[in-house]
């Protein structure tokens, strides 16, 4: 069956991934299976961790994998809006006449590395939000459509606190997933080390290339969902609010604002490509489970409350589970 | 749909007919059960359909009732599978999207299929069948329970202290009872005793000769039987009133009172009043005294009489009025008239004008409570009533009068006497004074008036003894007698 064979296809495309990126990147594995979720569903990844962790190695990983064109805009507080969209420059022709050439700017790829992005200033910020969105870019009154795929793989490094501005909640909720590099476990690190003696070059080979990701994508739009559980999504998201009716005591204790319905778009979208990539054939509340971590973490903010009681966001989103699976049971 | 979900609907359907059918059974037994025990408790018994009857219904009921409730749809099979084998939400996705034909969802449909035929039945099991099972084992426990109980709950054990015990004989109006209570009341119809007392007696037996036939059981009969001799009994004993008038006469420590009211109590006036002139006609007993407190009584015995049976105007108080006037007119004093035979004579003639009214008037009172006892002891006999059925009766016949009185807390007048156990009896103590009229004690006839009394008595005598004509023993008694109330010899001309 033709099916069938898509989605066999689909299991290998994905665990030849995953092999080749494992020859950059040592360990982070969730990081890895969560980043080629977002990539696969379309949506863009924060990625947050300290410095050396391999954010940005594993970025230009990904890009030779899926053979996508790949830039990376370092931002800085002086970085300036055109600096990320590109800017009209004037021109001398042939003929040395003066005339109007768009530059366009490194977000012009399809997989675009936002390195530090919480160093520039929300003004170069804000030139993020219609590209992350829509996948297109207004400069004067000019419209530039971006190539699908385009991913945005921003970085934060959350120890540096002066000199950089908290991205606003609106560019926030853009964001897919917001993943956590932490510090490799000591085998992990003995096997960067060992393996970065030999070379620093990334080894990655190209798997795919961007059309057959958006086959993948189509693919997996066509998992079904039961009722059942896109209930259990919505529910968990609806818990992340405080102030709706019937609020979850969870929300009511530690969150300050819940998450957008993008949100719950993001928990089944993506978990329709989980599933797939696991082998199933349909999304399952384990699924949802697993992608509420990563879809949530950047979407609500936590209460006093959890910061008096030195809950942390995860805390808070497993005590969430925990309520909406009594709740919907 | 084929493939391994087929298996787990047929499983869940076994589930639903095995639970139902129990929980059927178990509702029967109760039923059966329940019905056993209230128609023992209650001593009914039921028609035998009905213990067929109720159980079956039971079961009908609750067994599809329950078939009904137990039996899952598919989607609900479905997340039991999901549940119960962590089957990642396949078989409710594949149910939900059954109806769908795209690629995926068939693929999904096909491998959930694949895996549900791998799954074992094992798990699929339902918790509600072991509640189903205990419900089974209660109610096989109360029904056996049921059977040993009820044995306990027998009469013997019942113990009601409210109710008499049942009669040990059985039950039956015969038609010999029925003549023999129909010839009792003509028999009470035809006898000597008063037109009330006939009358009070017949118009209790002849209801009950009526309605004989509608008693049920021994006990309503006897209860019925009870009442009658009671009211027959009450009635007669109001009746009879000259009970509450002798018995103070009778008691009395003067002989010829004595004598009066044994009289009038035996109702044998022609010896009785043999004896009461046998009396008199000792001397030591014939005097003044004697006489006033003859007078005194039958002067009591009227105003007794009048006070308790103002409204009894019969034959008894007419002899008994008359009686008093007679004697009271008697005097001794008289001197043209005055002899002693003489007064004998007229306590004789007043004896003799009353005592046939009043011996046939006692002799009518006897009668009643004559035909009353007879027809009580008729009816025990007639219908053997138990003894223990009529208490205060007692059951004895009365072998002449009953003399037991209630006491009668009546505050004493002026001179009357004295009152012994709440009887009123005239006192020894207590004369009748000649000039006043009224009795008064002993002691008082000479209080303020004494002098004038006295002087009155000399003159008499004086007068009396006088003429020469009187009796020497006569007149020897009344200088005697004189001396004695006055302590000097009056014709001497001395006194107070």
């Amino acid at each position: 069956m033709e099916s069938f064979e898509k989605v066999q296809e689909f299991s290998e495309k994905i665990a030849l991934i995953k092999q080749e990126l494992a020859k950059d990147v040592v360990g982070q594995e969730d990081i890895i299976n969560n980043v080629i979720i977002a990539m696969v569903a379309g949506g863009n990844v924060l990625l947050e961790g300290v410095p050396g962790v391999g954010k940005t190695r594993l970025v230009r990983s990904l890009s030779r994998v899926f053979k996508l064109p790949f830039s990376r805009i370092q931002f800085t507080p002086d970085l300036m809006p055109s600096d990320v969209t590109g800017t009209d420059v004037i021109e001398k022709d042939e003929k040395g006449n003066m005339k109007t050439v768009f530059r366009k700017g490194p977000i012009f790829a399809n997989l675009v590395l936002a390195d530090e992005i919480n160093r520039a200033t929300p003004k170069t910020q804000s030139a993020m939000l219609e590209v992350m969105q829509e996948h297109k870019i207004t400069v004067g009154n000019k419209n530039y459509v971006l190539d699908e795929p385009f991913f945005v793989l921003a970085t934060e490094n959350p120890i540096e606190q002066d000199g950089t501005y908290p991205l606003p909640e609106a560019q926030m909720d853009r964001f897919m997933f917001k993943l956590i590099m932490k510090f490799p476990a000591v085998e992990e690190l003995m096997d960067i080390v060992n393996m970065t003696q030999i070379t620093m070059a990334e080894t990655a080979a190209t798997v795919m290339d961007g059309a057959t990701m958006l086959e993948m994508r189509a693919l997996a739009s066509t998992v079904p969902v039961a009722s059942d559980v896109l209930q259990y999504a919505v529910q968990l998201v609806t818990n992340t609010h405080p102030e709706v009716e019937d609020a979850s005591s969870t929300a009511k204790a530690y969150i300050k604002y819940g998450a957008s319905p993008r949100a719950a778009q993001a928990l089944i979208t993506c978990a329709k490509v989980r599933a797939l990539m696991n082998g199933n054939y349909n999304v399952s509340k384990e699924d949802i489970d697993a992608l509420a971590f990563p879809v949530l973490r950047h979407r609500i903010k936590i209460s006093y409350n959890a910061v008096n009681e030195r809950l942390t966001v995860d805390e808070v989103i497993a005590l969430l589970i925990k309520e909406t699976k009594k709740t919907t049971k | 749909m084929q493939g391994g979900f087929e298996k787990f609907r047929k499983k869940q359907k076994c589930i639903a007919i095995i639970s139902s059918v129990i929980l059927g059974i178990a509702m029967a037994l109760f039923a059966f059960g329940l019905t056993m025990h209230l128609s023992k408790l209650n001593k009914t018994r039921l028609h035998l359909v009905l213990y067929v009857l109720i159980p079956v219904a039971g079961f009908l009921l609750v067994a599809s009732v329950s078939y009904v409730l137990f039996r899952k749809k598919d989607k609900e099979v479905a997340n039991r599978i999901d549940e119960k084998y962590a089957f990642n939400d396949r078989a409710k996705t594949m149910i939900e999207h059954q109806g769908e034909d795209s690629d995926m969802v068939r693929l999904q449909r096909e491998d959930t299929q694949e895996r549900l035929k791998s799954l074992s039945l094992g798990k699929y099991s339902w918790k509600g069948l072991w509640v189903c099972l205990l419900a089974f084992a209660l109610s096989v426990a109360m029904l056996f329970t049921g059977i040993f109980i009820p044995k306990q709950y027998n009469e013997d054990n019942v113990v009601d202290d409210t109710t008499p015990p049942p009669p040990t004989i059985e039950f039956e109006i015969t038609q010999d009872q029925k003549i023999k209570l129909e010839m009792l009341i003509k028999k009470v119809e035809g006898s000597k005793a008063e037109d009330a007392v006939r009358g009070a007696i017949t118009s209790e037996l002849k209801p009950l000769l009526q309605n004989i036939d509608e008693i049920e059981t021994a006990e309503d009969l006897y209860t019925e039987l009870v009442r009658i001799i009671l009211s027959i009994d009450a009635f007669v004993e109001n009746h009879n009133t000259y009970k509450r008038v002798y018995k103070p006469i009778r008691l009395s420590e003067i002989e010829t009172v004595q004598t009066f009211a044994i009289g009038i109590g035996l109702n044998d006036w022609t010896l009785r009043f043999a004896d009461m002139k046998k009396s008199f006609e000792n001397e030591e007993e014939y005097n003044v005294s004697t006489l006033a407190c003859l007078n005194e009584f039958v002067t009591e015995l009227k105003a007794r009489f009048a006070e308790v049976h103002e409204e009894d105007k019969g034959a008894l108080t007419d002899a008994i009025e008359k009686l008093i006037v007679d004697v009271e007119t008697v005097s001794l004093f008289d001197p043209i008239t005055y002899t002693y035979d003489y007064i004998l004579g007229e306590i004789d003639v007043a004896f003799n004008n009353n005592v046939k009214p009043l011996a046939e008037a006692l002799t009518q009172q006897t009668e009643n409570r004559a035909v009353t006892t007879a027809t009580i002891k008729e009816l025990i006999s007639i219908f053997s009533i138990p003894a223990e059925w009529i208490p205060e009766w007692g059951g004895e016949p009365l072998e002449g009068l009953d003399l037991s009185e209630p006491p009668q807390d009546k505050p004493l007048k002026p001179g009357e006497g004295i009152i012994i156990d709440g009887i009123q009896y005239p006192s020894n103590e207590t004369v009748y004074d000649y000039f006043t009229k009224v009795i008064c004690e002993y002691g008082k006839v000479f209080e303020g008036d004494a002098y004038n009394y006295k002087a009155a008595i000399n003159q008499l005598l004086s007068e009396g003894i006088a003429n020469g004509t009187i009796d020497p023993e006569l007149e020897e008694m009344i200088r005697e007698y004189l001396e004695e109330i006055s302590g000097k010899d009056p014709i001497v001309g001395g006194g107070n």
